[in-house]
């Protein structure tokens, strides 16, 4: 019978996801919701990245802007098309996050923290003061929106896109989970000098989880791109760095759902908040903060982790291994509560 | 370069740099305690300039009562601190990373804060260390009396440390615990007062070099923001987290080197110059430039 | 018989800014053979074996591994190419299960890469099965295969040691190193550990054991090499070690 429950809330799960345009109030809610999954997009990668392979970052908008800035530039300056385009500024990104993984290999914790701030700052500043290439401060105008035929792609269309896309994205975070890829990562993120003792190339496995996360998040500042049109620096300062480092501890640092919950509750609690506060601006960001906070003291392993322990507690299941799946038929050891 | 622009600039450097290096201490005496990075470190620094600015300015209480006060209010959020976020964190299970963006979201959350009580627009520090305008004059050179002040208050706050820690019984206890915990705790050392200690001693110091840096940055969100955080952190960086005097070293170097490269480069681009040294001490010497041995992460 | 040598140290020597940890070591470990490595604490045992594995090159000296010279090649190769480890204090995956642990050095044997993953190929779902099984027989060597869902941490202290040693073992190496296996055990605990060691033994292990405990050692080793500041000051078979005067002035380990 629980597996039965278990099939209608996920069922249940999507069919809201499909029909979710159909129920939402404004055109800008959607468009709040496409944020969102880019935010999921970036958040999965740097779940990956920190969670599960142990490497703080606190630099990921630097990648981000790569990615919106390159694919911005090809598509206005030279006239490339733009699936190309994020092409390019993913694989730009990727190359980014591949220079980025060399300090991780001496140094540790806050050392490196303090690597990928002045990473995400100097890409930053370097938007704002080249303003010939970026058009700084003013912004980059008409980027091109993605279109079906002739007509430019509705918020609608877009979410549907996205919604793809991020599946897609959740489904090879899993496979990488769940293989000796993120056993590998878990290995050096609880003891490097172990894992190489196992035969673990720990450089390649750290340039593997920068580059994917690089990756994602310049996937993800790619598609802003094409999503808003118009793009300045702001959406790529520190302040975002933290707010998707913000995402990934609330939403579960070991945990899967870690970037889907953190990503989706991050880009909507500030919204929420804006829209019943009105009047007053600052006053969301500080509820907004407190509220990261009282998660973060009260459940430091993330809402995303402690929502799927209570599901599978719904359910009696008992996931006792991090990167195997239950192999029911595997073993008959699975331990039951 | 002119001699007195030479002169100018070090004196101006090492002024600003000892600043950054008391909030490098801050980061250090933390680190040292509770083996912990504390982001919102900067917030103290423009909490206790706006404590003081509204003691001073706005409420009109005299010079050394709105001094004293701000600072003990930012000696007690450092006990806060330690109470209502670190230990919680630790209960929960949380460990380094959760009490990193814990503290992240504390700094934005105190600009928040401030923002709403006074307003995005600087207010001007009151001319407690003599007029802002007014210069003394040495020989060629001009310096801001500030600056006099500034460097007199920081050379008495590290010698008064100093003495602190290398003479006095619980400056001694403070020292040990930081370099063994649990040897400490054997020792009969009340490590639970040290730790809180170290707390109040981080926000402290921090919260002295907030107005003493208030005259240059204004009282005003900047003072609580990335750029001079980072600065902070690269001092503590610089003298490899171990030794506090390590820190105003670092600090004044960075400092001379951010005064002397606006000389050839625009200052749009100092910001990135102070970053991008940042990494390369990061990468060539993680012990620190001057290679004490640091403490394990 | 051919006694063939898997590895040999030539004049090994360590030096920590002014500290001499390991002082021109002449090692050689023979094949199918148990080696011992004994001496007070910080007479520098660990750093050799630490050199041995790769976590630091050595200052001046060789390390030769089956022909080959791998004074300076990185830890992970080194394992890659067949040397083993344990730690002395032990050092297991903490978030990985048991089972999980093992199946970390059974990626050595994966030609999976990327791809498979991201596509769930059949080589990769062929090779994570085969893997399991593989890893699920090695626990049941060590009779940990109950436990094989159960984080390490909820693992008495003497089955964690066990994992350990099992985790290196499914690297299938030529050269098995243990640092001090058996400290810390209960009398217990210890009987296992000594089980452990004749199943090793039985399956030909070539093992390098440091040890701190006579009676272990007396039970384990076919040669013994003794270690004081960093030097090897004695080598020969126990017995003979035993009644060596500069071993016995050096006062060396304990008598259980």
């Amino acid at each position: 019978m629980r597996q039965i429950l278990k099939k209608i809330i996920y069922s249940a799960f999507l069919a809201i996801m499909l029909l979710l345009p159909f129920f939402s109030r404004s055109d800008y809610d959607l468009f709040v919701t496409n944020k969102a999954l880019l935010n999921i997009i970036l958040a999965s990668g740097l779940v990956f990245l920190t969670g599960f392979a142990g490497q703080i970052s606190l630099g990921q908008a630097g990648f981000s802007a790569i990615g919106a800035y390159t694919s911005a530039l090809l598509t206005t300056r030279l006239g490339v098309p733009i699936p190309i385009a994020i092409i390019c500024s993913v694989f730009l990104s990727v190359i980014a996050g591949l220079f980025v993984a060399i300090p991780s290999f001496r140094l540790k914790a806050f050392f490196l923290s303090l690597v990928t701030i002045s990473f995400g700052q100097i890409i930053y500043l370097l938007l704002v003061n080249l303003t010939d290439f970026t058009g700084g401060s003013r912004g980059l105008f008409n980027i091109p929106f993605m279109k079906l035929g002739k007509s430019p792609f509705t918020n609608t269309l877009y979410y549907y896109l996205f919604l793809i896309i991020t599946a897609l994205v959740v489904l090879l975070m899993n496979r990488i989970k769940y293989s000796y890829i993120g056993r590998q990562m878990f290995a050096i993120n609880d003891d490097e000098v172990a894992a190489e003792a196992c035969a673990i190339n720990s450089k390649r496995a750290k340039f593997f989880a920068f580059g994917l996360s690089a990756g994602l998040a310049g996937l993800s500042g790619a598609l802003y791109a094409h999503l808003f049109g118009f793009l300045t620096p702001d959406p790529f300062s520190f302040f975002e760095s933290s707010n998707f480092v913000a995402m990934a501890v609330v939403g579960g640092l070991r945990h899967l759902s870690g970037g889907v919950v953190g990503g989706f509750l991050l880009t909507w609690l500030p919204e929420l908040l804006r829209l019943n506060i009105s009047g007053f601006e600052n006053y969301y960001l500080i509820i907004n903060c407190v509220i990261v906070l009282l998660v973060i003291v009260f459940l430091p392993y993330g809402l995303g982790a402690a929502l799927f322990k209570a599901l599978s507690r719904l359910w009696g299941e008992k996931q006792s291994a991090l990167t195997l799946r239950n192999l029911k038929n595997k073993s008959n050891n699975i331990e039951r509560e | 370069m002119v001699l007195n622009d030479f002169l100018q600039n070090i004196i101006g450097g090492v002024t600003v740099g000892s600043t950054y290096g008391l909030i490098g201490l801050g980061v250090v005496f933390l680190w040292q305690s509770i083996n912990r990075i504390n982001f919102a470190n900067i917030s103290s620094a423009m909490l206790t300039a706006y404590l003081f600015y509204s003691f001073y300015t706005q409420l009109h209480f005299n010079f050394f009562f709105s001094f004293i006060t701000s600072i003990a209010i930012i000696a007690i959020y450092g006990l806060l601190l330690r109470y209502l976020v670190f230990e919680p964190i630790s209960r929960h299970g949380g460990d380094k990373l959760e009490f990193v963006v814990a503290t992240l979201m504390l700094c934005t959350l105190w600009l928040s804060v401030i923002k709403v009580l006074y307003g995005g627009l600087p207010k001007p520090f009151p001319p407690v260390f003599g007029e802002s305008t007014k210069f003394v004059q040495i020989g060629p050179i001009s310096i801001p009396s500030v600056y006099f002040w500034i460097f007199f208050v920081v050379v008495l706050l590290i010698f008064a440390l100093f003495l602190f820690l290398r003479k006095s019984i619980i400056g001694k206890m403070l020292r040990a615990t930081a370099q063994n915990r649990e040897a400490s705790l054997l020792m009969g050392i009340n490590v639970n007062m040290t730790t809180s200690l170290a707390f109040m001693l981080s926000t402290t110091i921090v919260g002295i070099a907030g107005i003493l840096l208030a005259p240059i940055y204004f009282v005003s969100l900047e003072l609580g923001g990335g750029s001079i955080g980072v600065k902070g952190f690269a001092s503590a960086v610089m003298g490899g987290l171990i030794d506090p005097f390590g820190a105003i070293l670092g600090g004044i170097a960075i400092g001379l080197v951010e005064n002397f490269s606006t000389l050839f480069i625009s200052s749009a681009y100092k910001d990135i110059i102070s970053f991008i040294i940042l990494v390369v001490v990061l990468i060539w010497k993680p012990r620190g430039i001057f290679n004490w041995t640091a403490k394990g992460d | 018989m051919i006694m063939a040598i898997i590895l040999e140290t030539k004049a090994l020597t360590k030096r920590f800014g002014g500290i001499v940890a390991n002082n021109g070591i002449n090692l050689s470990i023979e094949e199918g053979k148990t080696t011992g490595l004994i001496g007070p604490n910080g007479s520098g045992k660990t750093t050799f074996i630490n050199q041995v594995s790769g976590i630091f090159p050595p200052t001046s000296g060789e390390i030769i591994f089956q022909g080959e010279n791998i004074s300076n090649k990185p830890a992970c190769k080194i394992a890659a190419m067949g040397i083993a480890r344990t730690f002395q204090r032990i050092q297991l995956f903490n978030h990985l299960n048991v089972i999980e642990n093992v199946l970390v050095s059974r990626r050595k044997f994966m030609s999976s890469s990327v791809f498979d993953v991201a596509l769930r190929t059949s080589r990769l779902k062929r090779e994570e099965a085969a893997q399991f099984d593989k890893a699920m027989e090695i626990l049941a060597i060590f009779g940990l295969d109950k436990d094989a869902w159960k984080l390490p941490s909820s693992l008495p202290y003497g089955k964690r040691r066990a994992l350990e040693i099992a985790r290196a073992l499914a690297l299938e190496p030529s050269l098995l190193m243990l640092d001090e296996p058996a400290a810390g055990m209960t009398k217990e605990e210890f009987m296992e550990i000594l089980k452990i060691m004749d199943i090793l033994k039985e399956r030909k292990i070539t093992m390098l054991l440091v040890e701190h405990t006579m009676e272990f050692i007396r039970k384990a080793v076919d040669w013994v090499y003794v270690l004081n500041f960093g030097e090897v000051i004695a080598e020969g078979p126990f017995e003979q070690i035993e009644k060596n005067k500069a071993v016995i002035s050096a006062n060396l380990g304990d008598e259980e």
